[in-house]
């Protein structure tokens, strides 16, 4: 199994000395993305300019949220750079190439490129994150340290599974990129705000069926000692980690069996 | 079949019972409605290869080749029926048989488009877990056989296409593999390239004995390298033999081409049909098992006065298309 990761670890970095060949265009882009990101943010603080509190959130409360979403959202995306490309992969009949070696078609995928530049996007993320710490009202506990550490590690985890299970559409039909997109990109967007803004019907779907709610809105009311308006069991404030794995769990069943629909292309 | 006492395993290393692939076709009926039916890209396939044999898999486009080739290489589920390919089944074994063929097709590179050959075979080493001694000898032995000394520095994306394709077979060998799948490996390639490329072929087949299949447009690549051929149309085997007795059987007719002094009526000569004329120019068609050519062309003169003459033989593209005329 060592072995196997080490063979995973050359192959992603082979794709980063690749990204690095372009040097001056690699700093634009990560420039780029630092920037276009800094923007969203930008959209929450206007909100915050006109009001004080969001459905009782304060803007370092909110800010909590947007950026342990972005951070570690940002992170799965670097994670999954190439699981973006996957269905022009299987238009392109490319994955016949990752289908003959002898390697999981998974790892693959993902160390088929890994892209840096994302790591300008993360920033912000992080840095909307590290704001947030500074500003919100927390009374540190180790107790709260682990739920903190658990919730990120969790939320990347959450995502990196929503990246493969919808991604995976792709092996079932030529249309799956704005499906897929809706859940991943739009999914992201739901962590940025507190879920009880959102109607019953939507918590239900994009909170519980697909657990965007255990990225980070429960483990932030306990971290954060939120009361919830939605009246859910305390004990889910703690399941981030079970579910992570469940999703992680579930997401690689779904990407198995699409493997084996996969057609190829004609020659 | 007589078996040829297998090196270190089952003589039969691929066998395919009764193989099918259905793909679901939609075409658009109005705006939203989408009608499916169903096509066979294969239509029930069954045959055996055994170690060390080379064997040319010909047909048209869309006969169902390339699609044979994944199921067995473990890209495509079938549909139903039975395959094996050294006792394993491909595509819930995948990783297993991976590790023990190698595939190369024509129309796209295994390699990596933005690294230097000699990176693309280092992370193949690690992929395929080659011992270090493994390596060495078979990267000294295809860098010299194939010549990759001058560009194995070059990226792959610089690569002219038989540059590319001399890369992309030693990556598939350098594992040393037990049976060697190759879709169109000569497509497009200059007729020097090709050369090179068959007398690779043959070499490694008969050095190390590697099984070799080989799907094909280029009839001559069968015939320079391919004992065996199977030829498929419409999803089924229409012929499987070997290369003499399938001229034999299916066109063993040569073509006298006779210049004239001056046009003249199709001349009559028993054994020989005249096939067309044109001006003073006749095409005699005629079986060499009949009659000689040498008899041939005195019957010929015996009756017009003859300026130049051609012999052409059958090629085996006559001999295909005929296949698939009587199929």
């Amino acid at each position: 199994m060592a072995s196997r990761a080490g063979v995973y670890r050359r192959l992603a970095m082979s794709r980063v000395r690749a990204h690095f060949e372009y040097r001056v265009s690699f700093a634009l882009q990560f420039i780029g993305a630092f920037l276009l990101n800094f923007l969203e943010f930008i959209a929450v603080l206007v909100i915050f300019h006109h009001i004080s509190f969001l459905a009782g959130w304060s803007l370092p409360e909110v800010a909590f949220l947007y950026g342990s979403s972005a951070f570690m959202f940002k992170f799965a995306d670097m994670l999954m750079t190439n699981m973006d490309r996957l269905p022009t992969i299987i238009r392109m009949g490319t994955f016949d190439q990752v289908l003959t070696r002898p390697l999981g078609t998974l790892g693959q995928v993902m160390t088929g490129d890994v892209d840096l530049r994302q790591i300008g996007a993360m920033t912000q993320g992080c840095l909307v994150f590290l704001y947030a710490l500074g500003h919100v009202h927390i009374e540190w506990t180790p107790e709260r340290v682990a739920v903190l550490g658990s919730m990120l590690v969790s939320a990347a985890a959450i995502f990196c599974g929503i990246f493969v299970a919808m991604n995976s559409i792709a092996f079932w039909t030529t249309d799956a990129r704005e499906v897929a997109n809706s859940f991943t990109y739009g999914g992201q967007a739901f962590t940025e705000y507190p879920l009880h803004i959102f109607g019953v019907w939507m918590r239900r779907l994009m909170g519980y069926l697909i657990p965007l709610a255990f990225v980070n809105y429960l483990p932030s009311l306990y971290i954060l000692g939120k009361g919830d308006p939605t009246h859910t069991p305390v004990i889910l404030r703690f399941l981030s980690p079970v579910v992570a794995v469940a999703v992680l769990a579930v997401a690689g069943a779904i990407w198995r069996v699409s493997v084996r629909h996969y057609r190829s292309t004609g020659s | 079949m007589n078996a040829p006492g297998g090196f270190g395993g089952a003589p039969r290393v691929v066998e395919l019972r009764d193989i099918r692939k259905t793909f679901n076709v939609y075409r658009r009926r109005g705006r939203i409605r989408r009608e499916r039916s169903q096509v066979d890209a294969v239509a029930g396939i069954s045959f055996t290869i055994e170690r060390g044999e080379m064997v040319g898999y010909v047909g048209p486009n869309g006969a169902g080749k390339s699609t044979t080739v994944k199921m067995l290489t473990g890209i495509l589920v079938p549909s139903s029926g039975f395959v094996r390919v050294l006792d394993f089944e491909p595509t819930r074994q995948r990783v297993d048989l991976a590790r023990r063929i190698g595939v190369v097709f024509g129309q796209r590179t295994q390699l990596w488009w933005d690294l230097p050959l000699r990176d693309s075979f280092e992370l193949l080493r690690h992929i395929y877990r080659i011992p270090p001694d493994v390596y060495d000898r078979n990267l000294a032995e295809f860098g010299e056989v194939l010549d990759l000394e001058p560009f194995i520095d070059t990226p792959v994306r610089q690569l002219s296409l038989g540059q590319r394709m001399r890369g992309d077979l030693a990556a598939a060998l350098l594992h040393a593999p037990e049976i060697l799948f190759l879709d169109e490996p000569t497509i497009g390639l200059d007729v020097v390239a090709k050369a090179r490329i068959r007398e690779f072929l043959a070499r490694i087949n008969q050095e190390r004995r590697t099984t070799i299949l080989l799907t094909t447009h280029d009839m001559d690549d069968i015939e320079r390298l391919c004992k065996r051929m199977l030829v498929i149309d419409h999803g089924r085997v229409i012929y499987d033999g070997d290369l003499a007795t399938v001229k034999a059987r299916y066109g063993a007719d040569s073509v006298l081409v006779v210049d004239l002094e001056e046009p003249a009526p199709p001349i009559e000569v028993d054994g020989a049909t005249v096939e067309r004329v044109d001006g003073p120019r006749q095409w005699l068609r005629f079986r060499r098992e009949q009659m000689s050519a040498a008899a041939l062309i005195a019957a010929v003169a015996a009756k017009a006065s003859v300026r130049d003459l051609a012999i052409s033989d059958p090629d085996i593209e006559d001999v295909v298309r005929r296949i698939y005329g009587s199929a």
